[in-house]
């Protein structure tokens, strides 16, 4: 199971890209990501409503060939979208790169 | 929701009602009733003299400040109050926070709320000297600003109605970053006169405009508060509150796509990226933050031409057509242009050096120049 999360604007206007591969985790995190992914509701929701807002594409692209995606707003993600986005953008497990 | 419908429907004068107490029927109470009572707490003398305390409130009903422009302004000898509130790593909804400092407070200590202060304080002169404009909203609006906003969270913005901060160093901004730098402050608090004025729409031409405008006064408030030269500035945004291994600025409106690796601000039409303004966020909005290079280096070349103090030479000609009533919400960048060479020419005459550098920046980045819109 891979998970990518891409988020743009805000002030700097930069898209930041930060995507994490479960068979690289050791079986806690795995364990974690996975309880995140099953929590999350994969519904777009409202863009941003503020200029200079993130705004966020959540996808999950499981072994069995399926695709998961959800896109909002800074503000409006739909249920468990922020804390999965948050454990991908803000954790030590991700490889991130900017740039569109 | 608009102010038009908030149609009286019931005379009852609750003059002596509580705002809390009236909010509770304004949110229990049925239609005319709530009618009646969010009129009245709209109309109250708390809420005529400190509107912005209660965006939060606003929002509850899908209002903004914008909403209440039926109201008296704000008595222009008072000026706006500045406070700062403490979000301590809550997100939007326990904004606004703990109040940490308002007006004729001491400063705290604590660098964040120091500086949003003094970044919101500055920009508000810088209004209020340079335009005769009164606030954000030129009534009056209070300024609030939110400190330590969610968790190592790199970002500022304005809400519609408020300053929020992020602490940076997430990856993206140091530490602190965010509210060191007075013209991103000033970016963002330009956002909300843009709102109140032109309401540029956020996306294509229209939301590079948007954004340019927000660069422009950013950098002439720094100007202005640090007695920078037009012909001698680097015309940096943000310099030195990236990550240093990004880069050193978050834009170079003198030279467009510079500013960091990966920084794809084209400078001129020829490179003009054109993005779909839809719901991918890499497409941000139809380019709104990559294609200001464009109008963002028409203004710088034409102010390095001039010299001096661009606050004073070409910040009346940008001001009065961002907020004179003639740019349509959904400008392009040649309506901009026709619109700035006219203001120029009515300000400093037909041929003046001051229209032949505005004429000229638009000219160095390639927008086509038609004639007088008016």
């Amino acid at each position: 199971m891979r998970v990518t999360v891409v988020r743009s604007g805000g002030v700097a206007g930069m898209v930041l890209t930060a995507e994490v591969d479960d068979a690289d985790l050791d079986t806690p995190a795995a364990a974690e990501l996975t309880g995140l992914v099953d929590a999350c509701e994969f519904v777009d929701g409202a863009p941003s409503a503020v200029a200079d807002g993130f705004g966020y594409e959540l996808s999950v692209a499981r072994d069995d060939g399926s695709v998961a995606r959800a896109r909002f707003g800074q503000g409006a993600a739909p249920p468990g979208a922020g804390a999965l986005a948050a454990w991908v953008l803000d954790g030590p497990h991700a490889r991130r790169r900017m740039g569109r | 929701m608009s102010s038009g419908t908030l149609t009286v429907v019931n005379r009852c004068r609750c003059t002596i009602a509580p705002p809390s107490l009236l909010l509770a029927v304004a949110e229990q109470g049925d239609a005319e009733t709530r009618d009646a009572a969010l009129r009245t707490l709209l109309t109250s003398v708390a809420l005529r003299s400190r509107r912005s305390s209660f965006g939060p409130t606003l929002r509850r009903f899908g209002l903004s400040p914008a909403d209440l422009d039926f109201l008296p302004a704000q008595a222009p000898d008072t000026g706006p109050e500045n406070t700062v509130y403490d979000v301590a790593g809550g997100e939007e909804q326990a904004l606004p926070g703990r109040l940490v400092r308002g007006t004729t407070d001491p400063p705290t200590g604590d660098a964040a709320v120091d500086e949003a202060f003094d970044g919101a304080a500055a920009t508000a002169d810088f209004y209020r000297e340079e335009f005769d404009r009164d606030s954000v909203d030129d009534r009056g609006l209070d300024l609030v600003s939110s400190v330590h906003f969610g968790q190592r969270y790199d970002n500022a913005f304005w809400t519609g109605d408020q300053m929020v901060y992020g602490d940076g160093g997430g990856g993206v901004f140091v530490p602190g970053g965010l509210t060191r730098a007075i013209d991103v402050i000033a970016h963002e608090l330009t956002h909300g006169v843009t709102q109140f004025s032109a309401e540029l729409e956020y996306r294509g031409q229209s939301g590079a405009l948007n954004e340019s405008f927000s660069d422009v006064f950013g950098i002439l408030v720094k100007h202005r508060a640090e007695g920078i030269d037009a012909a001698s500035a680097n015309w940096l945004i943000g310099e030195d509150i990236l990550e240093p291994s990004l880069g050193g600025a978050l834009r170079n409106m003198i030279a467009p796509g510079t500013a960091y690796a990966g920084d794809d601000q084209p400078a001129d039409m020829d490179a003009y990226v054109d993005l779909p303004a839809d719901d991918d966020p890499r497409n941000d909005n139809g380019g709104v933050h990559i294609n200001s290079g464009i109008p963002n280096r028409a203004f710088a070349e034409a102010a390095r031409a001039l010299g001096g103090d661009a606050w004073e030479t070409l910040g009346p000609v940008w001001y009065e057509v961002l907020t004179g009533g003639e740019l349509s919400r959904f400008a392009d960048f040649e309506d901009c242009a026709a619109l700035t060479v006219a203001v120029a020419g009515e300000r400093y005459g037909g041929g003046s050096v001051e229209q032949d550098a505005v004429r000229g920046g638009w000219e160095a980045v390639k927008v086509r120049l038609r004639p007088d819109p008016r």
